[in-house]
């Protein structure tokens, strides 16, 4: 196969994955990289950040998994952007029920998604929901990198290793995490100041894991709000996503 | 406003098109040269199949040797973990074989069901199919 697979990913909620898997994705497709934004988040924000509501499709990532008629990929995926498509989701409790049922959640991934191959993708990337879930055990046991938004607050800096106990849990290795974007960064607040000083003692081996913070701004969450992203709406903010691009960049293309 | 700004941040985009570009020629031509080494996948092998062949000393050895002095090419598909890949080992004789050592290890019953299966399959004798695999192995995977 020939793309590259990558979960945006973090166990707590609020952290800005979705904001992240949109940004990220956009600026993918706007290097001429075809892209494929899988939302697999309870909330869908995903799908509203790039400017879709439920009236907007018909069929999602639930519709793959009817084990008697499902549905074919490309009938479930819609296109957001130039070069950039999107698989939503609207069902994110029966998905998981579904995958309950699964004896071997290692390979179901490979299997609801065996029609990418005969796409012509270079990355898939899912919006993953928080906490730990069947949904997002399949994720990680079918991604190649994980990319993961850490809100430079002191309960988020504090919960960053859960990713690591859950890796550890799935048997699957660390050496995943590829990326750890310190987000919601306030340069004016001393705790701010702190915490990512905390984070980078954290990663003081490994410091080509951490990214460089993105500020927090209002124009971020704007965007979304308009069903935008950064790079269509507003430059400072688009400056934020720009130097974490260049290392998803360096590091995984 | 978003319309001026999403025309400033196209801009932003070219130096970091230019790093992808170079990204990629650099992964072409890595490609490229990988193609030329190894043929879609295929890994060439040098075996030697004529009569002086010693494998057949193995102990563990039931499968049908064949010996011929003419250079022949085999496909032996990986069974279980390449499945969906489908790639091939590709065997030449091309140039001489180096000096064989007898050896006895341990293998289980059940690879050793495999190990004839393969043989019969591909007409290559065990020892043979034990030395690509350690070829394959040491030149693809990291075993810890």
């Amino acid at each position: 196969m020939g793309f590259k697979k990558i979960a945006i990913i973090n166990n707590k909620g609020g952290v800005g994955k979705s904001t992240t898997s949109v940004q990220l994705a956009h600026g993918l497709a706007k290097l001429n990289f075809k892209v494929l934004l899988i939302d697999l988040d309870g909330q869908n924000d995903s799908s509203l950040f790039l400017g879709f509501t439920e009236n907007d499709y018909d069929n999602t990532f639930f519709d793959l998994m009817d084990s008697r008629y499902p549905a074919k990929l490309e009938d479930c995926i819609i296109n957001a952007r130039e070069n950039l498509d999107l698989l939503p989701n609207d069902n994110i409790e029966q998905i998981n029920a579904e995958l309950h049922r699964s004896s071997r959640i290692d390979i179901i991934m490979d299997e609801i998604l065996s029609g990418l191959e005969s796409m012509d993708y270079d990355f898939v990337m899912f919006d993953c929901g928080p906490q730990r879930t069947k949904v997002n055990d399949a994720v990680l046991c079918y991604i190649d990198h994980i990319i993961m938004p850490v809100q430079v607050e002191s309960a988020s800096v504090r919960a960053v290793g859960n990713i690591y106990e859950y890796l550890d849990q799935l048997r699957l290795s660390n050496e995943l995490i590829t990326l750890i974007i310190p987000n919601m960064y306030d340069a004016r607040t001393n705790e701010s100041k702190e915490n990512l000083e905390m984070l980078k003692n954290i990663f003081s081996d490994e410091p080509d894991i951490l990214t460089e913070p993105i500020n927090r701004r209002v124009k971020i969450t704007e965007a979304g709000r308009a069903g935008k992203t950064v790079f269509e709406y507003d430059e400072e903010a688009a400056d934020q996503f720009f130097k974490v691009l260049k290392r998803v960049v360096d590091k995984i293309v | 406003m978003s319309k001026n700004a999403e025309e400033k941040n196209d801009k932003k985009f070219n130096d970091i098109l230019s790093e992808v570009k170079k990204k990629k020629d650099k992964s072409k031509s890595t490609d490229k040269k990988a193609a030329n080494s190894n043929d879609d996948g295929k890994i060439d092998g040098n075996v030697n199949v004529n009569g002086e062949d010693e494998s057949s000393s193995d102990g563990n050895s039931g499968s049908d040797v064949k010996k011929s002095s003419v250079s022949k090419e085999s496909d032996t598909s990986n069974s279980k973990d390449n499945e969906g890949a489908g790639f091939t080992i590709n065997l030449s004789k091309k140039e001489k074989e180096p000096e064989k050592i007898k050896r006895t290890y341990y293998i289980y019953e059940e690879d050793d069901e495999k190990l004839n299966e393969l043989a019969r399959h591909s007409g290559k004798d065990k020892s043979e199919l034990v030395r690509i695999a350690i070829g394959f192995l040491y030149d693809n995977a990291e075993v810890e």
